[in-house]
């Protein structure tokens, strides 16, 4: 293998850490094997005590709390893989992975749906057949109404079949989403209180506005003093109801920042520089403290 | 050498070999090298380990020849995780061999 292909397969297996992070890794290995060659010894084999790739890059992501044998275990192709799988790793994983479970369950409903479609003139035709020779018994009139009662039969039971499969489909449908509701219920709940914050605020321009035109033709001499009660009433609630809103979306929101602060924290496993900034002394201190710890414990 | 054996104590090798002198990466497998036989596959995401959990700093130093070379430090808390593990490895290596004299009489 040469320097260049080695350097390839390292920068692909790698390619979820930060750029400056594959760079500086890539830098070492180049050096260290320069100075290999520099001994004497062949680009390929100054590689070649490198081991197994795959192994050395799940090393390496092992040391950044990232489970080496699902990244690294190969190449290029996957990278739509992981795309999907970091776009969902904005909910849990967990969720994901129902969420798959879930479009799984329903491509199977689906297929089981046109599947049994496709079968169902071949079992007609087969239940027909079955009954042929008592046909010729029964005389013209009695095999149409007999004709007619099959079809009907298979019909009902497709029918019952269909129904109650969706039945038990749309209740685990209904579950998950509950399921997901609660989860999400948060952030959810945010998005519906904002889009109902805007609606009600409009409501309170325009009712402030049919109150102004009101009072004006009220004052004007016409009999509108019910109409401006109303309307005024109508922008008291809504701007109630607005502040209300606003309120708790604000409140919310800080929330929000504090919980995403501590993700973040949660994140910096992956190699990030922030970490370095707010957490390089704390193990030391950590320890630090143990020591003292057992030192008064030996004393 | 057993490959089991080795991974065990590999990480107490590499720690007890900068922590009286700052080394880059090459120099580290040489040293380790000497006492037991691995390759570079195995060392260097053990340093990257070790300096990602902040045993470990790095830093690029100058070299007189080709490119600077990142040198390894070792942090407080690396001496201590050494320290450590040092004190593991002793009891564990007396234990066992006190064990197999024990089974030999």
């Amino acid at each position: 293998m040469k320097k260049q292909e080695f350097i390839d397969i390292i920068r692909t297996n790698l390619r979820v850490l930060e750029d400056r992070e594959i760079d500086d890794i890539v830098a070492e290995y180049e050096q260290h094997i320069d100075m290999k060659m520099a001994t004497g010894l062949s680009e390929e084999a100054a590689i070649e005590d490198f081991g197994d790739l795959t192994e050395l890059t799940a090393g390496i992501l092992e040391a950044y709390h990232v489970k080496g044998s699902v990244v690294s275990s190969d190449s290029i192709n996957e990278s739509k893989e992981t795309e999907k799988g970091e776009s969902a790793g904005i909910l849990s994983d967990e969720t994901a992975q129902k969420a798959s479970a879930i479009m799984k369950k329903a491509g199977n409903f689906a297929k089981g749906f046109v599947k049994g479609i496709l079968k169902l003139p071949e079992k007609y035709i087969r239940e027909l057949k079955k009954d042929e020779a008592t046909n010729n018994k029964r005389g013209f009139i009695g095999s149409v109404v007999h004709f007619f009662k099959k079809t009907v039969s298979i019909l009902f039971r497709f029918t019952f079949k269909f129904i109650r499969k969706t039945f038990t489909f749309g209740v685990k449908c209904f579950i998950w989403l509950i399921n997901f509701c609660k989860k999400y219920c948060k952030l959810a709940g945010k998005v519906v209180l904002a889009f109902v914050g805007v609606f009600v605020g409009m409501l309170a321009l325009i009712s402030i506005g049919g109150m102004g035109f009101s009072a004006v033709l009220l004052i004007l001499g016409y009999p509108m003093i019910g109409v401006t009660v109303i309307s005024a009433g109508t922008t008291l609630i809504c701007l109630g109801c607005v502040i209300t809103i606003f309120a708790v979306l604000f409140g919310r929101k800080t929330d929000n920042k504090r919980a995403g602060m501590s993700d973040q924290g949660s994140d910096l496993s992956v190699g990030d520089e922030k970490m370095e900034k707010d957490d390089i002394y704390f193990p030391e201190v950590k320890h630090n403290y143990i020591k003292v710890k057992e030192g008064i414990a030996h004393a | 050498m057993n490959a089991q054996f080795k991974k065990g104590v590999l990480e107490l090798i590499v720690l007890k070999s900068v922590v009286n002198k700052d080394m880059y990466g090459y120099e580290l497998v040489e040293e380790v090298s000497k006492v037991v036989d691995v390759n570079e596959g195995t060392i260097y995401p053990l340093l990257k380990r070790l300096t990602n959990d902040h045993h470990f700093e790095t830093y690029l130093k100058e070299s007189t020849e080709g490119p600077p070379r990142k040198y390894y430090h070792i942090t407080a808390s690396g001496i201590l995780y050494e320290e450590n593990l040092e004190e593991e490895w002793v009891e564990f290596a007396s234990k066992v061999s006190g064990f197999l004299k024990e089974k030999k009489k």
